[in-house]
């Protein structure tokens, strides 16, 4: 399989991907979906369904690369829907409950605790302004179509390279967590936070990826050049 | 290929100077300095020295120790070898990566050389997470919040081999940002909380 289309039963595309999972609450889309298509699905949940696949096909094969024609028909305003979904998912419910684990962590670490905590709590500002960055001068003009309705100053570069930066911290912390930390301290809370990290981390690269091959194009795209 | 650098401690002119036209018959090795000397009585810079060859006759075992760990301590990825002249007790040899005997063939005497750097060098990769003691340096002005022309600077390096050694810690422990690496280094006691709070943090 190269591609999902919309005959393909969600189940499928969750049997190929578990990861897809986390499509539905960003498309408010609910469980309990039985047996049904993904034009189906879609459609009971008024969500276009080229966006659902759209946003399916970039998230689950690595070599996708959405075509100009389909840059062109992408739905603003539902990109931004589910973009400021997932913000919210990774902010305010994966980071606070791997901060939860990394206090306990931590308070048993002595004096490295506090610096650790101090540690992820950057990271967590980090995202968290990076977020807020595109929400306030990226998403706003997306929604309206005028194409000279994009900021001049918004420099698609630093928003990429912010999300390597973001990348690295999070690798470091699944380093010193399992590597560095001495072994006494807390080993099963540390392999559970662990694998709570990788999937954080495998979920927000992805989330890169959505905003570089989907949202960059579109903003350049809108801006009348590139296209 | 680079040639691997050796030095060599012995009292002996026989020795040093056999052992040196023995090494350079292989273009794998040069003997970039001779101590005609006992080792206790000089000091040997030991920077970007590959292997050490030292005689440790005439003096005691705790002594002889204290040598190899103190070379350790300033060079961590050099390969020690005893010269075997006269007998030596066993323990005398313990801390050693190997050991040369006077008897011992111009061929065999390089193959000792090269199998025993080459094993060093195997143990090191291995074990990733072993800095340098110049790296280590690098590493506590890193976490103290230093440029890479602070650095340079205060360990009067260039800048150039400042980047370098901060490519190879990130090689080795696997960790990018400055904050990590501060966190990698007072795990390692090589900085105190103290100092890295005077510091200001990041």
């Amino acid at each position: 399989m190269n591609k999902f289309t919309e005959k393909n039963k969600f189940i499928e595309l969750l049997n190929y991907n578990p990861q897809l999972i986390l499509m539905l609450p960003r498309f408010g889309m609910k469980l309990g979906f039985g047996e049904k298509r993904v034009e189906e699905i879609c459609k009971m949940n008024d969500v276009p369904v080229f966006m659902f696949l759209l946003l399916c096909n970039v998230y689950s094969f690595d070599d996708y690369m959405p075509s100009d024609e389909e840059i062109k028909e992408i739905d603003g305003k539902t990109l931004v829907n589910y973009l400021i979904a997932s913000h919210d998912y990774y902010l305010n419910h994966r980071l606070k409950h791997i901060e939860k684990h990394i206090t306990k962590i931590a308070n048993e670490a002595g004096k490295i605790g506090s610096v650790l905590l101090e540690f992820f709590k950057g990271y967590e500002e980090e995202v968290a302004s990076h977020f807020k960055t595109e929400e306030e001068t990226l998403f706003p003009s997306l929604e309206r179509s005028a194409q000279d309705a994009i900021p001049d100053n918004v420099d698609t570069h630093s928003i990429s390279k912010s999300h390597d930066n973001m990348g690295d911290k999070l690798s470091d912390l699944t380093n010193i967590i399992i590597k560095y930390l001495p072994a006494e301290i807390m080993p099963n809370e540390r392999i559970g936070v662990w694998f709570d990290i990788i999937q954080l981390s495998k979920d927000l690269d992805k989330h890169a990826v959505v905003e570089e091959k989907i949202l960059m194009p579109y903003i350049k795209w809108m801006k009348g050049v590139g296209l | 290929m680079k040639k691997k650098s050796i030095v060599i401690i012995d009292t002996s002119s026989i020795i040093v100077e056999g052992l040196k036209t023995i090494i350079e018959t292989s273009p794998e090795f040069k003997v970039s300095k001779i101590y005609r000397e006992n080792y206790a009585s000089v000091s040997i810079p030991l920077h970007g020295i590959d292997i050490l060859l030292v005689d440790p006759r005439m003096s005691s075992v705790s002594q002889f120790s204290k040598f190899i760990h103190d070379c350790r301590t300033e060079n961590d990825s050099m390969v020690v070898m005893a010269l075997q002249t006269t007998y030596l007790p066993a323990q005398m040899l313990e801390g050693v990566d190997g050991v040369l005997e006077l008897d011992d063939s111009p061929a065999s005497i390089v193959s000792k050389l090269r199998n025993t750097s080459n094993k060093n060098a195997g143990n090191k990769t291995s074990d990733n997470c072993d800095l340098s003691q110049r790296e280590k340096e690098v590493l506590v002005l890193v976490a103290k919040g230093l440029t890479n022309k602070e650095i340079a600077d205060q360990l009067n390096l260039s800048v150039y081999t400042v980047i370098t050694h901060r490519k190879n810690i990130t090689a080795k422990t696997n960790i990018k940002s400055v904050s990590g690496l501060t966190i990698y280094a007072l795990l390692n006691n090589l900085v105190t909380q103290s100092e890295f709070e005077l510091s200001g943090g990041e």
